[in-house]
């Protein structure tokens, strides 16, 4: 093995990051740190390749926008305005027990991790109920297959749904490996995930302002 | 556990220093993704040129376009390619943990092991991308032009 990996130690005999069992060791281990772990980077990569998606889907909406004579055409309901604000708004909010948790995790405060990620899991389950059954009873007045304006809307609005959903099956897996103790990988975990909660609360305002740009 | 200095920018890895191989592998992750959003664009911008009212009386040559953004942008991803492929070689010993926190030396954040972790996600997204640049391409001079699907 070469010496950068292990300081001339083989590899086999040097300790590495599992080692790090409990919330003590692995908040030492985090205050060494020079930069971010790799599996930070490892989640950017994923929120990249995210980010190009829904690019790809607001490139699409303005495309579609620029190409018609009438946006929403008519006959298609306008999106509501105040209630999609109001629940984005409750959503971003999630954004700083997701945070906070992560920061107590660094700093070895298992129970508050925990307990801030509940607060944040309760929040986050509210808004997807409401939302999916926001877009069931709009589906009873449009369908995807109208046309263009309904593809994308509906392609748009749920895409960004699965995310928020998929954060949540995140933030669930989370809060079972932390309900077993603090490690360096869990510690990891904890702060990608509220990386990827940013990432996806800042999609979710990107997605309901441009759907919300049809009524402009 | 003993603490040894943090790894030097000028520290040498091979043939490269630390510094220049971070350089290196941010080539090896982001020129091919750039160059096919690039390929992209500019593709379609110059199939707006050919088929618009406005850029008709250009005489854009379309598919002459096409093939040298294609051949250009596929350029870019055998370069962003090989950059992966010299930090891979580079590093190929670095494990994919997050450091090794018992030698108390830099406590995890190896920078040697995010950048083997880069190229080898860059080693196998190039081809991907190099794909998607191919498909774009051959599509935009294979399809019938100015006319909706």
């Amino acid at each position: 093995m070469a010496d950068y990996v292990a300081g001339g130690v083989p590899e086999r005999l040097v300790p590495h990051t599992t080692d790090a069992r409990n919330a003590g060791e692995a908040t030492v281990l985090a205050g060494r740190r020079r930069g971010p772990s790799v599996a930070f980077w490892g989640m950017a990569m994923v929120v990249a390749s995210e980010v190009t998606l829904f690019g790809t889907f607001v490139g699409t909406y303005y495309y579609l926008r620029f190409n018609s004579l009438h946006w929403p055409p008519p006959g298609t309901p306008e999106p509501r305005v105040v209630v999609p604000l109001i629940m984005v708004g409750i959503l971003a909010t999630t954004s700083l027990p997701m945070q906070l948790a992560a920061n107590a995790a660094r700093r070895g405060r298992l129970w508050a991790a925990r307990l801030l990620l509940v607060w944040a899991l309760v929040v986050q389950c509210g808004y997807l109920v409401y939302e999916i059954h926001d877009y069931v009873d709009q589906l009873h007045r449009s369908v995807p297959q109208d046309n263009a304006y309904s593809s994308i809307y509906y392609t748009l609005l749920g895409a960004d749904h699965a995310h928020v959903a998929i954060g949540i099956l995140l933030v669930v897996w989370l809060l079972w490996k932390l309900a077993r103790g603090l490690t360096m990988y869990r510690l990891n975990a904890a702060q990608v995930v509220a990386f990827y909660w940013h990432a996806v609360n800042l999609l979710t305002l990107i997605v309901i302002g441009v759907l919300l740009s049809a009524t402009l | 556990m003993s603490e040894t200095a943090y790894p030097d920018r000028s520290t040498r890895v091979g043939r490269f220093t630390l510094g220049g191989l971070g350089v290196v592998q941010w080539i090896g992750v982001v020129v091919a993704p750039l160059a096919w959003t690039a390929q992209h664009v500019v593709g379609y911008g110059v199939g707006e040129a050919r088929c618009n009212v406005a850029g008709m009386g250009w005489g854009i040559g379309y598919d002459t376009w096409q093939l040298a953004i294609l051949a250009a942008a596929g350029l870019l991803v055998v370069v962003s390619e090989a950059a992966a492929v010299a930090v891979f070689l580079a590093t190929r010993e670095a494990n994919y943990g997050d450091g090794p926190p018992g030698d108390g030396r830099w406590g995890g954040a190896v920078p040697h092991t995010r950048l083997h972790f880069f190229a080898t996600a860059a080693l196998v997204a190039n081809v991907l991308f190099l794909t998607a640049i191919l498909m774009d391409g051959l599509a935009a001079v294979f399809d019938a032009l100015c006319v909706q699907s």
